[in-house]
């Protein structure tokens, strides 16, 4: 259904003019972007997803192998896309270089056509596919490696570590009571005081390595979470609620958990202080538990996560956000990007380590300039109460036609497969724009639009939902987001159209799409002021609003 | 039993460690004795010394703190026992609690908070005959 975007790299004016005749026969013209240098083409391939680029073989001045080598660099042999090489020959040597060198597929110029553009398009996603896959795969070993690498080293220091700084400590304190009797020196005291102090910290510093790498024993117990997190808010609000607005919003019949109370009290100061140290100007953080069925439909997104019953708790935060590098790097051991003394870069690889020991997993979702929220998921501990089954749907649709725009690809097929078994009927597109394309043609049957609010390299949901007041005035709508949609101080659009927080529960979503369906048929009503705040404040566009 | 009646034995085979707990009990006014391992400290058991109260670090070459402990349980069960280490586990259990396990009287992290030793070597002489 979606518009395919193809990116052609050739200097052969012929050979973009026989590519796209050869694309002229599938019932959907893709989009085609021409340029005729490596240099063009990297740039146009950084500014935009493409699904393929075909490439040619000879650009001058050895510019196919440039642009190879450049669009393959920051991804490990990886480029952002799919490459299938244009040849003038199907020469073997020149192939398998070019391949090595991180194309995909390849065609022979002289035998283009559909037939041969089809099989090579296709499979040239596959591979990158399966390479992509992999190369996740093999990311996430190596952090598990760089976390166990830390554990063994501090199992092995952390003991030496200890008796050195025994011996400090209490030669400080010795020092200390043979000068109380000769009672003069404060300057000295102060020095005596420093030496204990910066031992304390060393020995601060052990304590959280030995629980990190689980040299430390894991006590744990069966808990209400609800209940561990009441105590803890007075705590919060003594240590960081002085510039912090904290709300909570607890679910009423939480399942228990079976974990290690202090360590999750830890994590949960800890983030905490990381929330309060991205909101230098004050904020608000929100703590959020819920009762969350993770269902089959995530190990496609998520490898590495039983389905199955889960607490979750929420923590979010108004903060400054994060870059995608730097939020691709927390969880590892001495990742910090504070200051020298006032951070060690350890309390999220504490918090990793303390959610992998209870079986469970956290999850980021940060944006920049909007917030972050960590989501930690416990299994819900075996034997309490009776095991309730995954929530009964109470809605179910009836073939609507539900359109998914999502820029995460995973999520939306997930999102649609999800929609299918609820008896909906999808079709998706991964940004603003594609899908105003596919709501533009109205002979297009669609009922209800499911959209994430902010997308990548291109028109983001908020300004989606505006247009589509103009281009089909009540349509069902509902947004999607990263965030918790606790979170967002709901206004204007979000209450207009209902919102619901990403990963959702399929009741949850079940429900909301149900109200969407059914507001579909109303018009916007006359009182509602339509704000968009805090997601968007281009006054530009608030134009396109209909009063 | 008065401080100054009270004599403790300190085993640990880091000298630095030994010592400063040494010193930190002497000036509380007890009498005092120690070895760097477990052998060492049988040794001067042997030859007739007679600690009311022994600290020992867990893990030590050359007769290590547990065997220490489990031979002094058996054969003297007035002295008093304190366990000090500082960490590390045997088949995933704190060796602390390992201690605990085998019957002493009280057991203290490392890095040590010897105002906390302190308080209880002063609780152990004075329960002790
Ligand atoms: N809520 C947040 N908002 C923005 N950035 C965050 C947030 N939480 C963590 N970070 C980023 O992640 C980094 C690592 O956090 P982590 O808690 O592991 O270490 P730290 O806070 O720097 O030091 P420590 O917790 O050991 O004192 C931080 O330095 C910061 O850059
Ligand atoms: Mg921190």
């Amino acid at each position: 259904m979606h518009t395919l975007k193809i990116l052609i790299i050739d200097d052969n004016i012929q050979g973009h003019e026989s590519l796209r005749r050869a694309f002229s026969s599938v019932n959907q013209q893709p989009a085609f972007t021409l340029v005729d240098t490596a240099q063009e083409g990297l740039k146009r391939l950084q500014e935009q997803k493409f699904d393929c680029v075909f490439l040619s073989g000879a650009l001058a001045k050895g510019g196919s192998a440039y642009f190879l080598q450049e669009a393959c660099a920051g991804g490990h042999g990886l480029a952002p896309a799919p490459i299938v090489m244009l040849m003038r020959h199907g020469r073997e040597q020149a192939v398998i270089e070019s391949i090595r060198c991180g194309a995909q597929d390849y065609l022979v110029r002289s035998n283009i056509t559909p037939d041969t553009v089809h099989i090579a398009l296709s499979q040239a996603m596959e591979i990158y596919d399966l390479k992509r896959r992999h190369k996740e795969a093999q990311e996430q070993l190596f952090q598990v490696q760089k976390l166990d690498a830390v554990g063994q080293l501090t199992g092995g220091i952390a003991h030496d570590f200890n008796n050195l700084l025994t011996v400090i400590l209490g030669n400080a304190r010795l020092l200390r009571k043979m000068m109380q009797d000769s009672d003069d020196d404060s300057a000295r005291k102060l020095r005596l005081e420093t030496i204990e102090t910066t031992a304390r910290r060393g020995a601060d510093l052990v304590r959280r390595l030995m629980v990190f790498s689980r040299q430390q024993s894991f006590d744990s117990k069966i808990v209400d979470i609800n209940e561990v997190i009441s105590q803890l808010t007075t705590l919060l609000t003594h240590t960081i609620g002085e510039t912090i607005f904290i709300k909570t919003l607890m679910e009423g019949d939480l399942w228990l958990a079976n974990i290690d109370v202090s360590q999750f009290e830890n994590v949960i100061v800890n983030m905490a202080v990381n929330a309060r140290d991205a909101m230098p100007k004050g904020g608000k953080l929100l703590i959020e538990t819920q009762n969350v069925f993770i269902e089959e439909d995530f190990k496609e997104k998520y490898p590495d996560i039983l389905p199955g019953p889960y607490v979750m708790v929420a923590i979010s935060d108004s903060g400054q956000g994060m870059e995608p590098e730097v939020a691709a790097r927390i969880f590892e051991p001495f990742f910090t990007t504070k200051e020298v003394g006032s951070g060690t870069g350890l309390g999220l690889s504490m918090a990793y380590g303390f959610a992998r020991e209870s079986g469970g997993f956290i999850h980021v979702y940060s944006e920049r300039g909007m917030g972050t929220v960590f989501r930690i998921y416990l299994p819900r501990a075996k034997h309490s109460s009776q095991i309730a089954p995954p929530p009964v749907e109470d809605s179910r649709g009836e073939g609507e036609m539900i359109l998914v725009v999502d820029d995460d690809e995973r999520l939306r097929q997930m999102t649609c497969a999800m929609l299918g078994r609820m008896g909906y009927e999808t079709c998706a597109a991964a940004n603003g724009e594609a899908a105003l394309a596919m709501l533009d043609d109205q002979s297009l049957r669609i009922d209800a639009v499911l959209t994430d609010i902010s997308m990548q390299g291109g028109m983001n949901g908020v300004d989606l939902a505006i247009n589509l007041e103009t281009l089909r005035p009540g349509i069902g709508i509902l947004f999607m987001t990263g965030f918790s949609e606790n979170a967002l101080s709901l206004s204007g659009l979000h209450k207009k159209y209902g919102i619901i927080g990403k990963p959702f529960r399929r009741d949850v979503l079940a429900r909301r799409l149900h109200e969407a369906l059914g507001q579909s048929a109303r018009a916007p009503q006359e009182d509602e002021e339509v704000k968009t705040a805090p997601l968007n404040d281009n006054k530009e566009k608030k134009s396109h609003v209909q009063p | 039993m008065s401080n100054h009646e009270c004599c403790v034995l300190v085993i640990d085979d880091e000298s630095g460690v030994r010592e400063v707990i040494f010193e930190s009990l002497r000036l509380c006014g007890y009498k005092m004795l120690q070895a760097e391992n477990g052998k060492n400290a049988m040794d001067l058991i042997e030859q007739g010394c007679r600690p009311n109260i022994v600290v020992t670090d867990l893990i030590m070459p050359e007769q290590d703190g547990m065997e220490t402990i489990q031979l002094l349980r058996q054969n003297f069960p007035q002295i008093k026992l304190v366990a000090i280490s500082g960490g590390g586990r045997r088949n995933n259990v704190d060796f602390l609690t390992l201690a605990d396990d085998l019957g002493v009287d009280a057991t203290l992290p490392k890095p040590l908070d010897m105002d906390e030793l302190e308080r209880i070597v002063q609780k152990l002489a004075a329960r002790a005959a």
